[in-house]
């Protein structure tokens, strides 16, 4: 493990809790911070460590570093964040939409581009929910894995590699002005939704180890069976040359009666060490909220006059593609017919 | 917090949320995004590494292991999965090893119930070692709250480190072989080389997901002894005995192995050996001088008079009573005052108290005593710091009260001091005194390497504690030469154990952990100082008991120079074949990365 991980890490935890860091050595720094401040020495370097007891070594395994991670622990488990600094221009954004989005009506007099008649964009909330669970699994080794899904409570779909994603913004701790919601709050329906894709990994996860272990175990359970099975051939044998030996019978019969056990011993050790267990553990859920600008559009088609909400999402810097009614495929160009409303794959199948 | 149980795959996985779900629908004051990332990368960081990273390093108090220690915790832990032979030559660590990997299993929750098994001579060392390096607690078989559990000790505590002897005995055998434990460990596993022998029987019947053994000399005098050992790692790895036989060793000579490539690459996935020639442990060089003390013609009287007595009234006597005449011997050996209260002790123990009387008579005239005049003269003579070690505390306030009489500044150093104390003592002798007066007991765990002039005061009659002692300042981080003095009075039963321990084998310059392989190799169920002990009170006179110990000597002689004759076989049969040089490449390697799954 890299300690600038390390020492990113305690930096960021000290002057989370509002103390400060200092360099003094390579790889070594004063700290001060906490309710009752005292200045404290730590290290990465374990010869450092070694050389002076009054320097607190911070590494995997030593008493500071393991205080100091079940203290961050302990924190952070419900947190809420709201993004800000988009600076979004909703002239531009209306006249991006303009050249984003495309609608033709297909009349009697063929087809005609369509304007959409488009208020002004107005800022509502969004909602992304993150669930970060730790899982491990145990067989004669241990495996934990720490699984992040962010889930958008509107689609309730997972979106990939979020928190990294989320520290190229500004955090604030609440929003500036009042911004409504756009869409009903079901948490419920997100936790649902993470827990079903963290279960779907969990199920790839075990059946991997599962296969691992099983090959460990069948293979070693097949050099048991056959040391043993050899070894009672060798025995039977044994007893053939020495049929007409009672001694000897009595003995070799007593060595197969030990061997047996002993094959059972070391099946059951093969058992014991295999044997698999799993745990899940949810242990921080992050909501992440974060301003869209939308215009509520109306289309005014001679077909189907429709109306749509045209959503610049910030985050990703994009327009959200519309739904196509036909094939529920979503894109930015909708056609206008009599027999319903297409996007351009379905006009072109058509 | 909630729990419940989910069948994923067909395995029931626990799931514990410890976020009130509840109190997120309902919240009206979140915590920040800031906390929220250093609780994930908390997180990150508490998910444990693949054993490339080992998290003992850094539990572990004042040892810095060496690269070949690392790479064999990281091999026997990664590689092998936990269940192999540490077979490194003596004084490369084995014990540190092996420890190092039992922390590492600790510390990752993969282990909790351990058994440690060594001859007994070794017992104290384990737990010595394992608390003072490892800050790990054992119970051993030898203490009274275990023992006051009878057999089902076993089953009660969770570490335990037992004699080979006693463990493999009726009835704790049997009770030891219904537990599970997670982790074994065998010290001076060749031990074991014999599979027809009870040790071998019971080792093997033993339930354990873990298992180290551990040997500098896997071969002994066959290479079925090697078959017999790996045989209870992994059972079936070199087949059976008779086709181990027919494919592995040749004909007419049962210490050279045949298709040795084939023979090498199967030992490669269960042994690991290293070489001092190819590791980075360097010791500085060690000379021992004995001085040998004539007694004064009272100190002489007393110590003839106290083992004309030990000798009458040995045989016999219940073991108790023994004891106590071992203890007086030994006392005798070191400084008269030290034997009073053991001589008192006795009195209504044996059967004539006149015998009694007269010592405590013969006690009371000494008033000087030569060897006390010796230790001053060497002190003075010493140009740096020195430490004496003395095995008693009767003896110890002797020298520090003469000491303090001479002028001579010095630091005590005793079982009955603090721990704190202790501490203080050892930077106060390390800062300002010319002299550490020190116990064995008192002694245990610490590290003296600052110094490097040792005196015996008076003599262990177990060389394993001899070499403690010198271990004390022979060790990684000294710098300069090491002296020892023996102080030893005429004709006493010291002065014949440090005949046989320098004058025959040349102990204080082994390598430490050697003298240990070749007395090994005298007698495998009785241990040196009883070995002594028997001689002396069997020997009707000075005479016979000489004769006996250069019979004795000849032994030692001869079992040294078979260690040395095996050190060459099994250089040829390893070679540097199973070194530890390069950093391994663990079973569960890329795991880690995965937290990045989102």
């Amino acid at each position: 493990m890299s300690t600038a991980i390390l020492e990113k890490f305690l930096i960021d935890y000290v002057e989370a809790n509002e103390g400060e860091a200092e360099p003094i050595d390579a790889g070594t720094y004063t700290i001060l911070y906490g309710s009752e401040p005292a200045i404290k020495t730590v290290t990465f370097e374990i010869e450092v460590a070694k050389e002076n007891n009054q320097v607190e070594l911070f590494l995997p395994g030593s008493i500071f570093f393991d205080a100091v991670i079940r203290d961050a622990m302990a924190k952070g488990g419900m947190c809420a964040t709201y993004l800000s600094g988009f600076q979004a221009v909703t002239k531009v954004i209306q006249s991006e939409s303009m050249r984003t989005f495309s609608f033709a009506d297909h009349g009697k007099d063929g087809a005609k581009k369509v304007e959409p008649k488009m208020p002004s964009f107005q800022p509502y909330n969004f909602r992304i929910w993150t669930f970060v669970f730790k899982v491990r699994v145990t067989t004669d080794i241990i495996e934990d894995h720490l699984y992040t899904v962010s889930i958008d409570a509107r689609t309730l779909k997972a979106i990939k590699n979020f928190t990294e994603y989320l520290n190229k913004y500004q955090h604030l701790p609440y929003y500036e002005e009042t911004i409504p919601h756009y869409h009903p709050q079901d948490f419920q329906k997100s936790y649902q939704s993470a827990l079903d894709y963290v279960k779907q990994k969990l199920t790839n996860l075990i059946a991997r180890k599962k296969q691992e272990a099983a090959a460990m175990k069948l293979k070693e359970t097949e050099r048991i069976k056959k040391y043993y099975d050899t070894l009672n051939e060798e025995m039977e044998e044994a007893l053939g040359k020495k049929a007409g030996d009672h001694e000897a019978v009595v003995e070799i019969q007593s060595k197969q009666k030990a061997i047996l056990v002993q094959r059972q011993s070391a099946l059951g050790d093969i058992e014991f060490r295999y044997k698999m267990s799993a745990g899940m553990s949810l242990v921080s859920v992050l909501v992440t909220n974060y301003p869209c600008y939308i215009s509520k559009a109306s289309v005014p088609s001679t077909m189907q006059p429709s109306g749509y909400d045209i959503i610049w999402n910030p985050l990703f810097r994009r327009f959200e593609p519309l739904t196509c009614p036909t094939c529920k495929n979503q894109s930015y160009t909708l056609h206008f017919l009599r027999t319903g409303i297409r996007c351009q794959n379905c006009f072109k199948n058509s | 917090m909630s729990v419940e149980v989910l069948q994923i795959a067909e395995i029931p996985v626990s799931f514990t949320s410890e976020i009130d779900l509840k109190k997120i629908i309902s919240a009206d004051k979140f915590e920040s995004y800031q906390l929220f990332r250093l609780n994930l990368e908390a997180h990150k960081l508490s998910l444990l590494p693949a054993f490339d990273t080992l998290l003992a390093l850094n539990l572990s108090r004042g040892i810095v292991p060496f690269e070949h220690q690392i790479n064999s915790v990281k091999k026997l832990l990664g590689r092998f999965r936990g269940r192999g032979m540490l077979c490194d030559e003596v004084g490369l660590g084995k014990t540190i090893e092996a420890s190092l990997a039992m922390l590492e299993l600790i510390t990752r929750g993969l282990i909790k119930r351990i058994l440690i098994l060594v001859p007994p001579s070794l017992v104290e060392q384990w737990k010595e070692e394992t608390f003072f390096k490892f800050n790990l607690e054992f119970i051993t078989s030898d203490d009274k709250e275990f023992k006051s559990h009878g057999s089902g000790a076993w089953g009660k505590f969770d570490r335990i480190i037992a004699s080979i002897h006693t463990a493999k005995k009726s009835p704790h055998a049997d009770a030891i072989k219904q537990e599970d434990f997670d982790l074994i460990i065998i010290d001076e596993a060749h031990h074991l080389k014999n599979a027809n022998t009870v040790g071998w029987k019971f080792i093997n019947s033993l339930k354990k997901k873990y298992i180290f053994l551990l040997t500098a000399t896997p071969v002994q005098n066959n290479l079925e002894e090697l078959f017999n050992l790996v045989t209870l790692v992994y059972p079936g790895e070199l087949g059976t005995l008779k086709s181990f036989k027919k494919n592995f060793i040749s004909a007419g000579d049962r210490l050279t192995p045949k298709n040795y490539e084939q023979l090498r690459s199967l030992l490669g996935e269960l042994i690991i050996r290293n070489r001092r020639a190819t590791s980075d442990v360097k010791f500085t060089r060690r000379f021992a001088k004995t001085i040998r003390i004539q007694l004064s013609e009272k100190e002489k009287a007393l110590y003839e008079s106290v083992s004309d007595v030990v000798r009458s009234q040995y045989k016999g006597s219940p073991q108790q009573v023994k004891m106590a005449l071992r203890i007086l011997q030994e006392e005798i050996g070191s400084i008269p005052p030290a034997a009073v209260s053991t001589i008192e002790s006795l009195k209504d123990k044996l059967p004539d108290g006149a015998l009694i009387d007269g010592l405590i008579e013969q006690c009371n005239h000494i008033t000087f005593s030569e060897k006390i005049k010796v230790l001053i003269d060497v002190i003075h003579k010493t140009p740096g710091k020195v430490i004496v070690f003395t095995k008693f505390r009767a003896s110890h306030a002797v020298i520090t009260a003469v000491l303090e009489k001479h002028g001579i500044r010095y630091s005590p150093l005793h079982g009955g001091l603090t721990r704190h104390e202790k501490e203080k003592s050892i930077k106060e002798f390390q800062n300002v005194s010319k002299a550490l007066v020190a116990t064995d007991v008192g002694s245990e765990g610490r590290n003296l390497q600052f110094c490097n002039h040792i005196i015996n005061f008076d003599l262990p009659w177990n060389p394993m504690k001899i070499e403690q002692r010198i271990g004390r300042i022979s060790r990684i981080g000294q710098e300069k030469e090491v002296h020892v003095t023996n102080l030893s009075a005429k004709d006493t039963i010291e002065d014949h154990i440090l005949y046989l321990l320098d004058a025959k084998i040349n102990m204080f310059e082994l390598v430490i952990g050697e003298i240990d392989v070749i007395l090994g190799r005298l007698d495998e169920e009785t241990d040196f100082e009883t070995l002594i002990m028997d001689t002396w009170t069997k020997s009707p006179d000075m005479k016979q008991f000489e004769s006996e110990i250069a019979q004795l000597g000849e032994d030692l002689l001869a079992a040294k120079q078979k260690y040395s004759t095996l050190k060459d076989t099994e250089d040829k049969i390893f070679g540097d074949q199973f070194n530890t040089t390069a950093s391994e490449k663990t079973a569960s390697e890329g795991a880690e990365d995965e937290y990045r799954d989102s």
